[in-house]
């Protein structure tokens, strides 16, 4: 309390005059921290100084006033001191008498013409001595808006990291009286619909020192923030003023930021984003070192990835070991398991939504990591001549020392590599207009045993122009592109040398809308198109000797269309709705051949009856339907909210897998006469609390899911190069619900989360044919499906530089089918398996530590560098990836697969070099 | 091969790629031992018969022991054409009468069962496809690692077929291996006592027998002129005792209908599970006899009817590389298992507890001067051809 002073906020704005404080008596021979504590106790009002000169201080106890002010102006004239008074709030000063009035020529020229006024946004004084702004900007006020009266009035802007000139999303940004606020968007920019005239804005981001800021609002203007770092003391518990959880009417939405990223413990030592969020409440793996992950009982294929607003295929590593995004550039992502805005489309469960940072304005920066299979580099800085900032990361891996230190021959002598790039170039062209170009590409190789070589890659651009018509309605034009591919190339044996492709492009363009009609509205709105242009399998022989049969599918042509439309809508402090709705519509195009089969028959090959031919460009086949999105908050007090909300979602491109775990050569096709579009309904519904002064935060969602026309696969189906895929195929219904907890700290010297989810996932296909059913028709649990989930995520501060990882994961063991019976059938001794999905593997446990050491944290020191020493697995629990059975002396044995089954241990080298 | 094998083998990889750190331990799931389902496994062929149908139970995973379904009455139907009720020859073996139905390609065949309950099970109308002649059993010496790193040498068998007409399409491969086998003892000497042995003769020369224990299946699906080349059906290792001296492997190839060759590639599948999530589900296989009461009760094995073509193939030690050791294991063995007893410390009666004990008497070691010095004995596998396994009965189709 002592240096409250050195924090005081002044209040040049709403100067009111001097009033009179009637107090009686005398206060008597007291020091000055003394009579502090007594006007604070008996009168209210608090009283700033300076200690250094003020402590020392002390009253003569003698005069009688019968004011306050009466009092204090004496005081001040017998030890040459001034004082300042706003409402409760007096002020001493040593020599200098603070002036309440702005400075000379404080609104001279920037102020333009009335004529050029109306409707711009109004600046601060160019030519004021800006480094006094910026030196304090906290005791200015800033108007914001002119004073013609045809625009409402609203302030917005961007929140940009003072350090790096980063914009940070989901920064928030409030006022106290009345509360209302908002959260910064991906771009950094929040828009506030205020009440005309004096408010005091407050800005907070976690990590960042919090922001004042007086404005005086007329119109509608910009003011931009930079937040400082917060430089953390030991033991200091910040407590942040992001009431994310509780303000947004989001249900089933987390976010995960690069630092909690980095700290978090994983196998090998790759940070890994993806790999993390498999911690978070709703989502579900079926194995350690599997890809994909599955989000409340929705399939592997029915979450959005996407990178800066563009989808990823297959964002993978060596088969699923590693996420395909180099850790350094990533400046966060958000997992949507419900509550998804109208605006995202495409799949049907979940949308996961990676940012790209844009680099460092300020700086030219390099950062580099080397862990035991990778090595990493990034470099960033700012764009000489302009305002925009770069940012591109490499990774490539050196994982072969793992092969060669293989037992297993054909292992030996196999070859495994990977790398991705990565990079984002943003231009702000000017105060309205904001451009930014990103780029991602990542492959994989993989050549088993000196023979068959396994390629795959994704490529991925975006262009994205943002343009601000005004403070509260603003457009994002985004161009994309996506590619992925894989292949196999097989030359052993030349009599059976072959090679395979496969390829999907989806071209895409979204023009969406942003606008804040008033305080109570915000409407975003826009228009989305993808051209999916597909070559579903080319398999060729590539030796004049080789008796394969060339095979080429026809390629496939679709275009996904939407408008969308959504609205949150503030009906009052405690009660916010969103309304959505996308309207979605897919063409499978010409030029393609569907097969017709006999009614009354299972869908088989040789039951085609005809087969149509549709020329280039003809419709081949349309489905359309309205994709609902609604969602409702009800604060219940300031730190409790309940929501609820309903989503309808539809896919019109599904993978193709008929293996437990994604693998590299699982196919995307798309809808087409057969393959219906999955379409997932859900309910979900929330409780969220937060305990400002111990920084918890605590959720409780449940849901409720219907899943139709999923894809199970008949028994013994290949899916590559398959040209009767649907007869193949069989679709299926499902349905999942569960239970969602999570205890969340987010600040202070011990962080992290607390997770358990119940939830059950059971699906069903059934059919006239008993060829196209499984397990008889009757409902069975998912492969995904796994009861309970607990996982905990700490990280513990022992000091600035050293910290302190543990992670806890247990869930029930999932699903599989097993023998239940064996017998002897020509000369074979076989077994006869469960129905599916039977049995479970053995539970799961893990407990990984990390600890991290940093160098010095010298803000302006030259290099930084990190250390960081993980083991994973440390009680060396033999885990079950799978089980499987083999024949031992006339037993069948069920064996488990353990992947790490040991300690894995690692070192991690990061540094930065600025 | 179609493409899509290898990427089996591709998965079954990733299993061992994530070997560094990972184990395999037996595990116990908890399975009731209650399951038991008719397995049925009869063959028509286009050969002369008999033929034959075995009735047995599934059993439980922890015995090999089955039961066998006696007393049942089995009929093979031929469309338009006779019908047979087969003979049970043994417990739940029946067969058909030499003089009885035959298998002819292009006719179809169907099965009904009766048990002794009552329970009447049947299958569809199988159609009997004939096999063209395989075009080639052949062999390449070849080396390959074994999965515990060593390097080992052997023949691997290939074989290529093609059907002219392009009918065939779905083809499934047994195999019944003939390899001479010498006993390195066999002395056929009698141990009399009181440094006496006469001649009784022993079995010295045996022709063992193996049969094929995997599934073998391929289809010219993915290939051009329904052919299929250079399919590798079996390594025969130099580690083994096989190619000591020669070596015949008759390939009987069956022509499948699509139905049965997708039957046996789930069934291989399913069984040849490597634990890795890249596998495709397990699946429980039932074939094509159902139940005519209840078709959702599990009947396992198949009722087929196929065309049958077979090729033989010889290997003579002497066309392998000469400096490569063929069964050494088995010899180095016999010889290190191999006891001498010598009169300084054992009799005669020590010799004869080491009779009883299961061992075979070889010869006397004899010194030019000193006489007779003591006894060599050895293991029984050594002395006796048949104790592996084989006849001494020469094959008819052993060349001479």
């Amino acid at each position: 309390m002592k240096h409250k002073l050195l924090l005081v906020l002044l209040f040049l704005s709403t100067m009111v005059g001097v009033g009179q404080t009637p107090i009686q008596g005398e206060f008597g021979a007291l020091t000055l921290p003394e009579f502090r504590k007594k006007l604070q106790k008996e009168y209210g009002i608090e009283l700033f100084y300076d200690p250094v000169w003020g402590d020392s201080l002390s009253l003569k106890g003698e005069e009688s006033f019968s004011s306050l002010e009466g009092f204090l102006s004496a005081f001040c004239n017998q030890n040459g001191l001034s004082f300042f008074q706003q409402g409760k709030d007096v002020i001493f000063t040593q020599g200098q008498a603070l002036n309440p009035k702005l400075p000379q020529g404080f609104w001279e020229s920037p102020i333009p013409q009335e004529s050029e006024r109306t409707g711009e946004f109004s600046y601060l004084n160019a030519e004021s001595p800006k480094e006094s702004i910026l030196a304090n900007p906290e005791n200015q006020v800033y108007s914001i808006g002119s004073f013609s009266a045809s625009t409402a009035p609203s302030v917005a802007g961007y929140v940009r990291d003072s350090r790096t000139g980063e914009a940070l999303v989901g920064a928030s940004v409030f006022i106290q009286s009345p509360p209302t606020g908002t959260l910064t968007d991906n771009f950094g920019y929040y828009v506030l619909n205020l009440p005309r005239g004096a408010h005091e804005l407050i800005y907070t981001y976690v990590g960042k020192k919090e922001a004042r800021r007086n404005i005086d609002l007329q119109g509608e203007g910009q003011l931009d923030v930079e937040l400082e770092e917060e430089i953390l003391s030991l033991g200091e518990v910040v407590i942040s003023g992001e009431k994310s959880q509780i303000e947004s009417v989001q249900t089933g939405a987390v976010k995960l930021n690069l630092g909690e990223i980095n700290t978090i413990p994983t196998v090998l030592g790759e940070a890994d984003i993806m790999k993390i969020s498999l911690n978070l409440p709703g989502v579900q793996t079926v194995g350690e070192g599997a890809s994909g992950f599955h989000v409340r009982g929705g399939t592997n294929d029915q979450n959005l990835i996407l990178l800066n607003g563009i989808s990823v295929y297959n964002p993978n590593h060596l088969f699923g070991f590693f996420s395909a995004f180099n850790p350094n550039v990533i400046k966060y992502a958000e997992l949507f398991k419900s509550g998804i805005k109208a605006q995202y489309g495409g799949r049907a469960s979940s949308v996961f939504d990676i940012a790209i940072r844009e680099g460092n304005r300020n700086k030219l920066i390099a950062k580099g990591g080397i862990s035991p299979i990778t090595g990493k580099v990034s470099l960033e800085g700012p764009i000489p001549g302009n305002k925009g900032s770069f940012i591109v990361g490499l990774r490539s891996t050196y994982a072969n020392w793992l092969l060669e230190a293989l037992e297993d021959p054909r292992l030996r002598n196999s070859k495994a590599y990977f790398g991705d790039v990565i990079g984002n170039l943003t231009l702000p062209l000017n105060e309205k207009n904001n451009i930014s170009i990103s780029g991602y590409y990542s492959r994989d190789r993989f050549r088993l045993d000196n023979d068959t070589l396994y390629r795959y890659a994704n490529a991925n651009a975006s262009l994205k122009w943002r343009r601000s018509f005004s403070n509260t309605f603003s457009g994002l034009l985004t161009l994309g592109y996506t590619h992925y591919s894989f292949s196999m190339d097989s030359e052993r044996t030349p009599s059976n040398a072959f090679s395979l492709d496969y390829g999907i492009n989806q071209s895409q363009a979204k023009l969406d809308f942003d606008w804040y009609p008033s305080s109570k509205h915000h409407l975003q709105f826009g228009l989305q198109s993808s051209l999916y242009d597909l070559k579903p399998g080319e398999l060729l022989p590539t030796q004049e000797l080789s008796g394969i049969r060339p095979q080429i599918l026809n390629s496939e042509r679709g275009i996904e269309s939407a408008v969308y439309v959504g609205d949150e809508f503030t009906l009052s402090s405690r009660l916010s709705i969103y309304t959505g709705i996308r309207l979605t519509h897919f063409t499978m195009l010409g030029p393609g051949e569907v097969f017709l089969y006999a009614p009354d028959v299972p869908r088989e090959s040789s039951f085609i009856v005809d087969t149509l031919s549709f020329a280039s460009g003809q419709n081949i086949k349309t489905y359309w339907g309205p994709e609902l999105h609604f969602t409702s908050r009800y604060k219940l007090s300031s730190q409790l909210s309940a929501k609820v909300s309903i989503d309808r979602s539809q896919q019109f491109v599904h993978m193709l897998t008929n293996t437990i775990a994604v693998s590299p050569t699982d196919s995307w096709r798309l809808s087409n006469t057969y393959l219906s579009p999955q379409i997932s309904d859900q309910v979900a519904l929330g409780l969220y609390k937060e305990f400002t002064e111990s920084g918890l935060e605590v959720s409780l969602e449940g849901y409720f899911k219907n899943l139709q026309n999923i894809l199970e696969y008949k028994d013994g189906a290949d899916l590559l190069v398959n040209e009767t895929l649907e007869a193949d195929v069989v679709g299926a219904e499902g349905r999942a619900f569960g239970i969602e907890f999570l205890l969340k700290k987010k600040t202070g010297q011990l962080n992290g989360w607390i997770s358990y989810t119940f939830s059950r996932t059971r699906l069903r296909a059934d059919s006239p044919f008993p060829e196209e059913r499984i397990n008889e028709g009757d409902w069975y649990s998912a492969n995904y499906d796994i009861p309970h989930n607990v996982a905990v995520i700490s990280n513990y501060k022992v000091n600035r530089r050293v910290n302190f990882s543990l992670n806890l994961a247990y869930r029930t063991g999932r699903p599989t089918t097993v023998p239940i019976t064996q017998y002897q059938f020509r000369g074979n001794q076989l077994a006869y398996f469960s129905q599916r999905n039977e049995f479970r593997v053995p539970d799961y446990f893990r407990a990984d530590v990390a600890i991290n050491i940093e160098g010095n944290h010298k803000v302006d020191k030259l290099g930084h560098s990190s250390w960081s020493f993980s083991i994973y697995n440390l009680t060396g629990r033999n885990n079950a990836y799978s089980v499987f059975s083999r024949f031992q002396e006339g037993r069948v044995q069920t064996f488990q697969l353990s992947v790490f089954a040991r300690p894995v241990l690692s070192l991690t080298y990061n540094f930065e070099l600025r | 091969m179609k493409p899509v094998t290898h990427i089996r083998t591709f998965v079954g990889v990733y299993g061992i790629l994530l070997s560094l750190f990972a184990c395999v331990d037996p595990i116990d799931l908890d399975i009731p031992e209650i399951n038991s389902f008719l397995v049925v496994d009869g063959l028509i062929t286009d050969l002369p018969g008999p033929y034959e149908v075995k009735l047995s139970l599934s059993g439980p995973l922890s015995s090999n022991d089955f039961i066998q379904v006696e007393g049942a009455e089995v009929r093979i139907e031929e469309e338009n054409g006779v019908v047979e009720i087969l003979t049970e020859e043994a417990t739940g073996l029946y067969r058909t009468s030499e003089t009885g139905i035959r298998g002819r390609a292009g006719n179809r065949y169907k099965l009904y069962i009766r048990l002794p309950e009552g329970q009447q099970y049947t299958t569809d109308w199988q159609l009997l496809k004939a096999a063209p002649p395989i075009e080639e059993v052949y062999y390449q010496f070849e080396r390959r690692d074994r999965p515990d790193g060593r390097l080992e040498r052997g023949t691997q068998i290939y074989l290529s077929t093609v059907d002219p007409q392009a009918q065939t399409q779905f083809y499934r491969w047994e195999w019944e291996a003939t390899w001479l086998h010498v006993a390195p003892f066999s002395s056929g000497l009698k141990f009399l006592g009181n440094d006496e042995a006469e001649f009784v003769g022993s079995n010295t020369v045996c022709y063992n027998t193996t049969l094929s224990s995997n599934i073998n299946i391929g289809s010219s699906l993915g290939n051009t002129n329904d052919q299929i080349s250079d399919f590798p059906l079996l390594f025969v290792s130099t580690f083994g005792m096989e190619l000591m001296f020669r070596y015949s492997i008759l390939v009987k190839q069956y022509a499948l209908t699509e139905e049965e060759y997708f039957f046996w590639t789930n069934l291989e599948e399913a069984n040849e599970n490597s634990g890795s999530l890249f596998d495709r589900q397990p699946q429980s296989n039932t074939g094509n006899v159902f139940r005519m009461e209840n078709d959702a009760e599990p009947v396992l094995g198949y009722f087929s009817a196929s065309g049958v073509s077979e090729k033989r193939l010889f290997i003579d030690r002497t066309e392998l590389p000469r400096d490569v050791n063929v069964g050494l294991a088995y010899t180095n063995d016999c010889f290190t298992r191999a006891d001498t007893l010598t009169k300084e410390r054992e009799t005669d009666q020590d010799v004869f507890n080491a009779i009883l004990s299961g061992r075979k008497f070889y010869d006397f070691i004899r010194d030019a001067n000193l006489g007779i010095l003591g006894w060599v004995l050895v293991p029984c596998e050594c002395y006796d051809c048949k104790e592996l396994g084989g006849t001494t009965e020469i094959p008819d189709f052993w060349p001479q």
